[in-house]
């Protein structure tokens, strides 16, 4: 299906499996009741949930806390920081610069970019790896 | 089709007779866009059309198009300028890097907050020297929880600044020529007094904010033009420090003081 009639099917509804607020009743966030079943989840277990609707074991929630702790640098320096400097020196509002400092971390020489190279580096060396290459021979390609 | 509808005053659409989802012709205002608009008027007059609702006078389309020249690039000494510019070197989209200068364009320094505020003071002061002087000379006080931090200085005058700076000198010269008896001129006349009350010099964001007070412009519009006028030179100047590259760009390597390394004790 193309062309408008596509676009009649979601004029005014969201069909979704992400979730709504029945406001006074009950909220579901991914096929689960926020309140009853998911209320004593981690904000980062909650957080994981939504993104991947997957449930994280202990070990594999430690190994993700430690990967935002470690790499949480607080320096005036790095360019999407000095954006986020930038608005409280001029007074802007706390949503607004961290929005514009996330909206730069998406960046080539850090951030985002190389995040999603390095991440299908690792998954295509696998995948070839599996398939009797050598590590020599995928680096140096 | 839904009975769910956008209300608008200022712009209407009559769909395409096979796509209810494509407008087949626009009006702003009562004026065909695409069909009338696009021939006969210019980008300032329909802006000022489509901000004001009707038609600007010879003079009115005059100042805002000058005002938007006046704001089309605030330069590399502009906070969001730099903030875009570190958006550019670090290679982000294009859209983050207009979002970074937004962000760092809208506070109570030099950024959208200070045009509203400043506008205030006029609501309040009008053309009368000893109010403006009373206020200019009280700290700025936040009469009730905002979003936004208050503002720590005079609104319309640079705290940074040691004397009115030439750029200033010449908007405020001009545009009160072109707008020659209302807040502008009033402004260009009683400055030294003004700068005497608030400690400080005019800054270009005064004499914008009289500016769109001689537009009848309402606040929250002229925080709105401020906010988009002034994205054309943090975009040029963000592409071209990125063609640069980031190390053509000050890091400032040695400029972090650690005052609470635990290390040093």
């Amino acid at each position: 299906m193309a062309g408008p009639e596509i676009l009649l099917q979601s004029e005014d509804r969201w069909q979704t499996r992400m979730g709504a607020a029945m406001l006074q009743e009950r909220v579901v966030f991914r096929g689960k009741d926020l309140h009853r079943d998911l209320g004593d989840m981690s904000w980062l277990e909650l957080y994981l949930y939504g993104i991947t609707g997957r449930n994280f074991d202990a070990v594999e929630l430690k190994i993700l806390n430690a990967i935002w702790v470690f790499t949480s640098y607080p320096d005036p320096r790095i360019w999407n920081n000095r954006v986020a400097g930038l608005c409280g020196t001029v007074r802007s509002t706390g949503a607004l610069s961290l929005s514009a400092a996330c909206a730069v971390s998406y960046a080539e020489i850090y951030g985002g970019q190389p995040l999603i190279k390095v991440l299908h580096f690792l998954k295509s060396t696998l995948a070839s790896l599996q398939h009797d290459k050598t590590l020599g021979e995928l680096v140096n390609t | 089709m839904s009975d769910e509808k956008i209300s608008s005053k200022i712009w209407q659409e009559i769909p395409e007779p096979d796509n209810p989802f494509a407008a087949s012709v626009c009006y702003c205002s009562g004026y065909d866009v695409y069909g009338e608009l696009l021939r006969k008027a210019s980008w300032v007059e329909y802006l000022y059309l489509l901000f004001q609702g009707e038609r600007p006078t010879d003079v009115q389309a005059r100042l805002l198009e000058k005002l938007a020249m006046v704001l089309a690039n605030p330069g590399p000494r502009d906070h969001s300028v730099r903030a875009a510019m570190n958006g550019g070197v670090g290679g982000s989209t294009n859209a983050a890097i207009l979002m970074a200068a937004l962000a760092a364009g809208a506070g109570t320094l030099g950024g959208g907050r200070e045009i509203v505020i400043t506008m205030q003071y006029w609501a309040r002061c009008g053309r009368n020297l000893k109010l403006w002087t009373q206020h200019l000379l009280q700290t700025p006080r936040q009469e009730k929880p905002e979003n936004w931090p208050a503002i720590e200085h005079p609104p319309g005058f640079d705290p940074y600044g040691s004397s009115c700076a030439k750029p200033v000198l010449d908007t405020l010269a001009y545009l009160s020529d072109i707008y020659s008896s209302g807040a502008l001129a009033w402004l260009n006349m009683n400055r030294t007094e003004l700068e005497d009350a608030a400690g400080s010099p005019l800054a270009l964001a005064g004499v914008v904010a009289a500016g769109f007070v001689d537009l009848e412009m309402e606040e929250e519009k002229s925080e709105m033009l401020y906010l988009l006028l002034r994205l054309p030179g943090a975009a040029i100047h963000a592409l071209e420090q990125k063609q640069y590259g980031w190390r053509k760009y000050p890091f400032f390597s040695d400029g972090v003081e650690l005052l609470d390394d635990p290390a040093a004790n």
